[in-house]
């Protein structure tokens, strides 16, 4: 990569939100000011907020959940997600988020729209699940993750949660190495990656969409964003906008690029459609 | 295409950026927040930390405090422990010690009633004594009354028979001084017969008259003198008779007449030989051995102690045992018969009492109390007032007969007891032979050792061995343990003769013929009696007789 590659790469990965956690009682002196990582997870944040809150440290950490505006958090969305999505929903409407983004951390009555028990151990095993369908979408299989020591998987859990960006990479070209085939032999250029990994959201309470869009057009050239998403949803209007991390991405971006730069740790793509 | 890559990742780049400024405008801020709030944490924590520490020194103080506590409660109650062991130990003593007083008052108690009851039991007794002595008391003067009354009249009788017996010595003497003429006329006659040498084997019995009568009075001893043929020590023994009896012979003894002698012996009899035709009769009657023999003054009696503690009185005439006296304890070793009163024996015995029997009453009128066994009786004046007697313990005694009082006691003068007291024909001295083989002839009268007779041959076998005077008082004579007999001459106090190996063993007895013509010697084992010729006129034959 180039250098500018590797900035790019970096900022993704250090990515900040500033947000303000409250309570759910009105007690104006139980809010709390963070930075919360773009790439961390919500249950992340509950268990560092349970280090620093006494409060939190008898609760059960599954039953904690979080609202912005009256709408629950989806947790096994990454952090930068969820405010890309508030932000694009806001914009729609003309608002923007007041930063810091204030969350109301509610320790009652866990909503059913949410998955249950958002504890670290889930938070860990959806994260690997993700990671085994990237790497699925890849190469054909799950064996890179698979095959990945275990020391390395969790370095890799750990350097998401300590924020480590080194220590990741080190594991994550070993699962992103498109050289190696699935059956472990020297595989060239030609084979590459198959699908990409990747994931559309919807504004207005669509479904996700997640296709097999494939790195090389018919034509066998690499494959373009705005193509892609035209690909996956033909009825598009022409004139949608994709971001990623809080940045408008333009169309030409090329597919391949933007998996290898733009993926989040889950070495997914999640595109914000509005 | 170059171009249009690098322009997208440009744009991208300078998105990024934007946003990051955008985002990360209250990092500071939120930065400074975060710091305080651990601050905040760090202070509580610590706050807390040190209040439980705080408190947990206090804890450990409040713990220490305690621990002490635990300590000293521990000790004390080791202490109480200890105390409650040794308690319990005390009272474990203290009620044993109870018991015990308990049972040793109990003890007392009973001990008290014991010693109540024997008291009131002796004061019972006491009084029936007393009541007793104050019966006896009356019995006493009763018969102290009786006695004044009788020695009233046995002075009087006495003074009778005193003149009766001065008319009969006068008349007597009278015949006596004719019989003296007659035997110095016989005599010359003798003589011119003995140079013609003509045996006359006459005896001289009749020339001797059985005048028995104890010398009490000094013409007496004049008497007997003139009377008796003066007495000629033999070599060998007239006559032997051997065998006499079954058993040892104790005792041998002349009779007063001159009549008889008799011997007593182990076998339980006695043999009662006549001497002039020396026949032997037995009598019989005795339950055990006998010890002593007296003939009474007329030989009608004979009496004979024996050791089955009892006196046996024969009549010599009939042959039969007349009486049977019996109140001795211990055995009886000396008889006497009182000369004046041949209704009365003393004897001695070794229950250390001598008794005084009346015949015709038949028991015993007088205990003295001898204080040692006596061996040997002799009584020293004829009415039989007083006595000697020899004793085991070596002394010789005198007694008063009518008052039972001791008159003298002379110890030492024997340094072994004493085996036979033998009184001299005048009446004056006693001979006493004694197992320190000496013979002691002692004044009576002034209680003086005249002479002792002893000799390095001559040596006292017997506890009962009996010396004697010579009729005639010149002679004593003694039986030894070897058999030999010893005659001191008593005028020169020399040994005169020793008659050895005639006997086979121990002489127990010497005595003399009233008269003086023979000698009868008796030995114990061999049971042999010799007959030895004294008088002056020699019996040539000697034979020996079964």
């Amino acid at each position: 990569m180039s250098s500018l590659d590797l900035d790019i790469s970096k900022r993704i990965w250090s990515g900040k939100i500033p947000v303000q956690i409250v309570l759910g009682t009105h007690d104006p002196a139980d809010t709390l000011f963070m930075e919360v990582p773009r790439c961390s997870y919500l249950p992340l944040l509950t268990s560092t907020l349970c280090t620093q809150w006494d409060r939190l440290e008898t609760i059960d950490p599954g039953i904690i959940w979080y609202d912005y505006d009256g709408e629950p958090l989806k947790w096994h969305y990454p952090l930068g997600l969820l405010y890309d999505l508030w932000c694009t929903a806001y914009q729609k409407e003309k608002k923007s988020i007041k930063l810091p983004w204030k969350l109301t951390l509610h320790t009652d009555t866990y909503p059913d729209v949410l998955l249950q028990n958002p504890t670290i151990d889930t938070m860990k095993d959806m994260y690997m699940a993700m990671l085994k369908e990237a790497d699925f979408l890849r190469h054909g299989s799950t064996k890179k993750v698979m095959n990945l020591s275990k020391q390395d998987q969790s370095q890799l859990w750990l350097a998401l949660t300590t924020e480590r960006y080194d220590d990741y990479w080190h594991v994550n070209h070993q699962i992103l190495d498109d050289r190696t085939g699935p059956a472990g032999t020297e595989d060239t250029a030609s084979h590459g990656p198959r699908h990409v990994p990747l994931r559309l959201y919807l504004p207005n309470q669509c479904p996700v969409v997640q296709d097999l869009v494939s790195f090389v057009t018919e034509n066998g050239e690499p494959n373009q964003l705005d193509k892609a998403i035209r690909q996956l949803v033909p009825s598009m209007p022409l004139d949608v906008r994709v971001m990623a991390h809080g940045v408008q991405l333009p169309g030409s971006v090329p597919i391949r690029w933007a998996a290898d730069c733009l993926s989040y740790p889950d070495n997914f793509l999640h595109l914000v459609v509005y | 295409m170059v171009e249009e890559s690098t322009d997208y990742r440009q744009f991208i780049w300078q998105e990024l950026k934007e946003r990051d400024e955008h985002e990360q405008q209250y990092h500071v801020m939120i930065s400074s927040n975060q710091h305080l709030l651990k601050q905040v944490n760090h202070y509580r924590v610590l706050a807390a930390s040190q209040k439980i520490s705080g408190n947990a020194a206090h804890l450990e103080q409040q713990i220490q405090h305690l621990k002490e506590e635990r300590a000293d409660m521990y000790k004390v109650q080791s202490e109480n422990a200890q105390r409650l062991v040794h308690m319990n130990d005390k009272l474990r003593t203290l009620e044993d010690l109870e018991a015990q007083q308990k049972k040793s008052l109990v003890d007392t108690l009973a001990n008290n009633k014991k010693l109540a009851d024997k008291s009131t039991s002796q004061t019972e007794q006491l009084r029936e004594k007393d009541g007793a002595i104050q019966v006896l008391q009356d019995e006493l003067s009763a018969l102290q009354l009786e006695i004044t009354t009788i020695e009233g009249k046995n002075h009087r009788l006495s003074k009778e028979n005193h003149q009766l017996v001065q008319r009969w010595m006068e008349k007597m003497n009278q015949e006596a001084d004719k019989m003296n003429e007659a035997t110095e006329f016989y005599e010359t006659a003798l003589q011119r017969a003995r140079s013609q040498q003509s045996p006359t084997n006459s005896s001289n019995r009749p020339g001797s008259v059985a005048s028995t009568a104890s010398s009490s009075s000094p013409s007496n001893k004049d008497q007997h003198k003139m009377r008796v043929t003066s007495i000629i020590l033999p070599d060998r023994p007239y006559r032997t008779l051997a065998n006499i009896h079954d058993g040892d012979i104790y005792c041998i003894q002349a009779s007063r007449t001159g009549t008889y002698f008799a011997t007593g012996s182990e076998d339980r009899r006695i043999k009662l030989f006549d001497r002039y035709s020396m026949t032997s009769t037995t009598l019989s009657g005795s339950l055990q051995s006998i010890t002593s023999l007296d003939f009474n003054t007329t030989d009608d009696f004979l009496v004979a102690t024996s050791t089955d503690y009892s006196t046996r009185v024969w009549n010599l005439g009939t042959r039969r045992l007349a009486h049977t006296l019996t109140g001795h304890i211990g055995k009886v070793f000396a008889a006497r018969f009182i000369p004046a009163d041949s209704s009365r024996v003393v004897t001695g015995s070794h229950d250390r009492t001598i008794k005084v029997w009346d015949l015709t009453k038949g028991w015993c009128t007088r205990t003295i109390f001898s204080f040692s066994s006596c061996n040997d009786l002799a009584v020293l004046d004829p009415d039989g007032h007083t006595l000697v007697s020899g004793h085991l313990d070596n002394t010789l005694r005198l007694w008063d007969t009518k008052s039972g009082n001791g008159i003298k006691d002379l110890q030492g003068l024997h340094r072994g007891q004493i085996t036979s007291v033998a009184v001299s024909p005048d009446g004056g001295s006693v001979l006493t032979n004694s197992r320190d083989n000496t013979l002691k002839w002692i004044d009576i009268r002034m209680y003086e050792v005249l002479h002792t007779f002893q000799a390095p041959t001559y040596q006292n076998g017997i506890n009962w061995s009996r010396a004697s005077f010579s009729p005639d008082g010149c002679y004593v004579a003694a039986g030894g343990k070897d058999g030999s007999i010893h005659i001191w001459n008593t005028r020169n106090m020399q040994l005169e003769r020793v008659l050895q190996g005639f006997h086979k063993s121990a002489v127990c007895g010497v005595a003399w013929h009233s008269m003086g013509s023979e000698m009868y010697t008796a030995d114990m084992n061999a049971k042999t009696v010799c007959i030895w010729d004294t008088s002056i006129e020699k019996k040539t034959q000697s034979f020996v007789m079964k």
